[in-house]
C-alpha cells in the first residue's frame, strides 16, 4: 500500500489479487446475495483507492480493508432489511448463475462416490446454512476469524467493539453451530469408526 | 475452589484458540478438573470447532473468484487515482517552493513541478522573517518623531520667545481665527485688552488680570518657522539686557527709541483702533474687527531704523557699562541676581501672565500704528506717531518718585498694551530704585520677556 501510495499501481494490483477472492467470499456471505456481493467489493476498492492518501503504515492493510467491506455491509443491510436472505443454493441473477455453481454440484463434482465425500458435502451445506443463519454480529466474527484467519484483535478493530466482545460473539456462534451441526458430527463419527 | 461457570465460559474461546496462558490458563484447568459440567461443554466445543473447520476447509475449496469486472474497474480506478496524487504531490511542492522562494530562501523549483508559479498570499508574505524587525525598527523611529514633535513647543526658550512676541509669523492664521471668532469666549475677547490707560476704550474690562487670562491662547497658538535662530537671538539679547546699564544713558536713550519705533511698526490693538477711530464714544470692544493681513511687509525703512537703533544700543550700552560700572553695581548685581534665579528654574519669580500678550491683536495688522489711544491719554505717553528718537520723554516723563505700587501698575499697564520698551525701562527702574523690594524677582522676568519682545522687531515678515 504504501508503494501504491507513491504511486506504483502494479503494487496495488498485488493487493487486489491478494485480496479480492476471501473479500469477496466474506461479503457474499455477509449480504447473502452475490450481485450486491460484488457491488460491495467494487465500492470497497474504490473507497481504498479514494483513501489511499491518508491511509497510515502504522495500521494493517487487511484491518483496513475489512473494516470497510465490513461497514459497507452494514449500511446495505439497514438500507435493505426487507431483503430476505438468499440461500447459496436459491442464488438468483444472472451472475450468481454464471459466476458461483452450485454447492452440491462443486461437491459431487469435485469427488464423485463415496459415503465420505457425501457427508463433505453434506457437512458444508449445513455449515454454510448455518453460518447464515448466525446473527449478523456473530457471523462476521466467525467469518472473520474462521474463513479470513484474522486474530480477534483485528476483528475487534474491524466490528468496532472491544476483544471480550469478540470473543464473547464468538462463543455464542460456536455454541449455535454445535446444535446446526450436532446430528451430523455423530453421522461423520459413525462413518469414520466403520471405515 | 473452581471458578465459576460463567468465568469458564469467558476464558473458554481464549482457551480453544490458544490464547490463554499463566494464572489464567491454570485457573481454567483447576475448573476443568474439578467441574464435569466444564469438562463437558469444553469437549462440545471443541468437536464444534474441529466440525466447522473441516467444513470451512471445504467451503475455502469452493469458494470462487471474485468477479473480473471489479478486479478490471478498480484497477483502472487506482491508476487514476494514482495519477491524482501525482498531480496533488506536484502542486503541493510548486506550493513549497513558491513559499520559500517568498521567503527568500533560494531553492530550486522541485523536479517535475510546473514553472507555473502561484500567487503569493497575505500570510505568507506576513510569515516573512523580515517582516516584525522591519515594523519594530518602523515603530520606533515613529516614535522618535512624535516625540521630538510633542517636546519641541514646551522648549521654554521659545514659549517665552514665541508668545512674549505675538508671534507676527502668524498673523495671517492669528487673524483669520480672529475673524471667526469675532463672538468668542472671554478669555479671547480679553485678551485684545488695550492699555488701561483709556479706559473708555476697554470696554471695562481690567487689562491685567484679563491678559493673564489670555495666557493659554497665546500658548496654543503654532511655532512660527525659524524659531531655533530667534531663541539664541533672545538668549543673547538676554545676557546683552544684564550686562548693561538699565535705568539711563544714550544707550537706554537709543534702545528707547527702537522699541518706540517697534511700537510704531506694530498693529494697533482693536480696542485702540476703536477708541481712535471713535474718540469719546462708548468702547466697541471687539465688535470693530482687526484689518485684516494684507500680506504687505511692513515699512522696511522703520524696521531697519529700529534695528539700527538696537544695534547702537547695545554697543553703547557695553562701552558705557565700562565707564560708569561702580554706578551700576547695584542695579546691574540685582538683574544678574534675577537672571541667575531664573537660569536656576526661575522658582522664585512667579508667572507673569501680562508678559505673555497674546498675538491676535497685534498681530492683526502690519499697518503702521496709528495714533495710540493710551498715549495720548497719558500724560507721558509721547506723540502718536512721533520718531523714534522722540521716544526719550516716554521713559523721562516716568515718575521715579512715585510709590511702588503705582510704578508697578504703570509698568504692568505698559506691558499689557504691549508697550514693551516703555515696561521695560519701567521696569528696570523699579529694579533700580527698589532692589530690595520682594517683587524685584517679578519685574526683572517682566524686564526679560519685554527684551525678547523687542528682540523680535526685526523679525517681522
Amino acid at each position: 500500500m504504501t508503494a501504491y501510495q507513491q504511486g506504483d499501481v502494479a503494487a496495488f494490483a498485488e493487493l487486489v489479487a491478494r485480496h479480492e477472492k476471501p473479500l469477496w467470499n466474506f461479503l457474499r456471505r455477509f449480504v447473502r446475495d452475490p450481485s450486491t456481493a460484488e457491488d460491495l467489493l467494487q465500492e470497497t476498492f474504490m473507497r481504498v483507492v479514494k483513501g489511499a492518501g491518508e491511509w497510515k503504515a502504522s495500521s494493517k492493510f487487511s484491518t483496513w480493508l475489512y473494516t470497510i467491506g465490513r461497514n459497507l455491509c452494514v449500511d446495505h443491510a439497514r438500507r435493505a432489511t426487507h431483503r430476505k436472505a438468499v440461500s447459496l443454493d436459491g442464488q438468483s441473477g444472472a451472475h450468481a448463475e454464471e459466476d458461483a455453481p452450485r454447492l452440491h454440484e462443486q461437491l459431487s463434482g469435485a469427488d464423485p462416490g463415496g459415503e465420505r465425500r457425501a457427508l463433505d458435502r453434506e457437512l458444508a451445506e449445513r455449515l454454510d446454512r448455518a453460518i447464515a443463519a448466525l446473527p449478523e454480529l456473530q457471523r462476521e466474527v466467525f467469518v472473520m476469524r474462521e474463513l479470513l484467519d484474522l486474530p480477534f484483535a483485528e476483528i475487534a478493530l474491524a466490528v468496532g467493539a472491544s476483544e471480550p466482545t469478540v470473543k464473547s460473539r464468538m462463543r455464542y456462534a460456536l455454541e449455535r453451530l454445535r446444535s446446526e451441526l450436532g446430528a451430523l458430527h455423530e453421522d461423520r463419527t459413525s462413518v469414520e469408526v466403520e471405515s | 475452589m473452581t471458578q465459576s461457570i460463567e468465568r469458564f465460559r469467558e476464558q473458554l474461546v481464549d482457551y480453544l484458540y490458544g490464547e490463554l496462558e499463566g494464572a489464567s490458563l491454570r485457573e481454567f484447568e483447576a475448573s476443568l478438573r474439578g467441574s464435569e459440567q466444564c469438562r463437558r461443554e469444553l469437549e462440545a466445543m471443541k468437536e464444534t470447532l474441529r466440525i466447522s473447520r473441516e467444513g470451512v476447509l471445504l467451503l475455502r475449496a469452493l469458494d470462487g473468484a471474485a468477479p473480473s469486472r471489479v478486479s478490471s474497474a478498480v484497477l483502472a480506478a487506482a491508476v487514476e487515482g494514482a495519477r491524482e496524487r501525482a498531480g496533488a504531490k506536484a502542486e503541493g511542492a510548486r506550493e513549497r517552493a513558491g513559499a520559500k522562494a517568498r521567503g527568500l530562501v533560494a531553492e530550486p523549483p522541485a523536479a517535475g513541478a510546473s514553472t507555473r508559479q502561484s500567487t503569493p498570499s497575505l500570510w505568507s508574505w506576513l510569515r516573512t522573517p523580515w517582516l516584525l524587525p522591519t515594523l519594530g525598527v518602523a515603530a520606533a523611529v515613529s516614535i522618535v518623531v512624535l516625540h521630538k514633535r510633542v517636546e519641541t513647543p514646551k522648549m521654554p526658550g521659545y514659549e517665552s520667545v514665541s508668545e512674549g512676541v505675538g508671534s507676527r509669523a502668524e498673523e495671517p492664521r492669528a487673524a483669520t481665527e480672529r475673524s471667526d471668532d469675532k463672538s468668542g469666549g472671554p478669555a479671547a475677547s480679553d485678551s485684545y485688552a488695550p492699555a488701561p490707560a483709556s479706559p473708555s476704550a476697554v470696554g471695562g474690562g481690567a487689562a491685567s488680570p484679563l491678559a493673564q487670562q489670555a495666557e493659554p491662547v497665546a500658548s496654543a497658538e503654532p511655532r512660527p518657522e525659524g524659531a531655533a535662530p530667534d531663541r539664541m537671538r533672545v538668549r543673547a539679547e538676554r545676557k546683552r539686557d544684564q550686562a548693561a546699564p538699565r535705568s539711563s544713558g544714550p544707550s537706554a536713550d537709543r534702545l528707547r527709541a527702537a522699541e518706540q519705533a517697534e511700537e510704531e511698526l506694530a498693529p494697533p490693538a482693536p480696542a485702540e483702533v476703536a477708541a481712535s477711530d471713535d474718540q469719546g464714544a462708548p468702547s466697541k470692544g471687539y465688535a470693530i474687527p482687526p484689518p485684516a493681513w494684507t500680506g504687505k511687509a511692513p515699512d522696511e525703512s522703520a524696521k531697519k531704523e529700529a534695528s539700527e537703533a538696537r544695534r547702537a544700543s547695545t554697543a553703547s550700552s557695553r562701552s558705557e557699562q565700562r565707564e560708569a560700572a561702580p554706578e551700576q553695581d547695584t542695579a546691574s548685581g540685582s538683574l544678574a541676581a534675577g537672571g541667575a534665579a531664573r537660569g536656576a528654574g526661575g522658582s522664585a519669580a512667579p508667572a507673569a501672565p501680562a508678559a505673555k500678550p497674546t498675538s491676535p491683536t497685534r498681530a492683526a495688522s502690519s499697518a503702521p500704528a496709528p495714533a495710540q489711544p493710551a498715549k495720548s491719554a497719558s500724560a507721558s505717553a509721547p506723540a502718536p506717531g512721533a520718531p523714534a528718537d522722540d521716544a526719550r520723554p516716554v521713559v523721562a516723563a516716568e515718575p521715579t518718585t512715585r510709590a511702588p505700587e503705582e510704578s508697578v501698575k504703570r509698568a504692568l499697564e505698559h506691558m499689557t498694551a504691549r508697550r514693551f520698551s516703555q515696561a521695560a525701562v519701567a521696569y528696570r527702574e523699579l529694579l533700580a530704585r527698589y532692589p530690595k523690594d520682594p517683587r524685584a524677582p517679578d519685574w526683572r522676568k517682566q524686564v526679560t520677556e519685554a527684551m525678547q519682545a523687542l528682540s523680535r522687531v526685526d523679525k517681522i515678515p
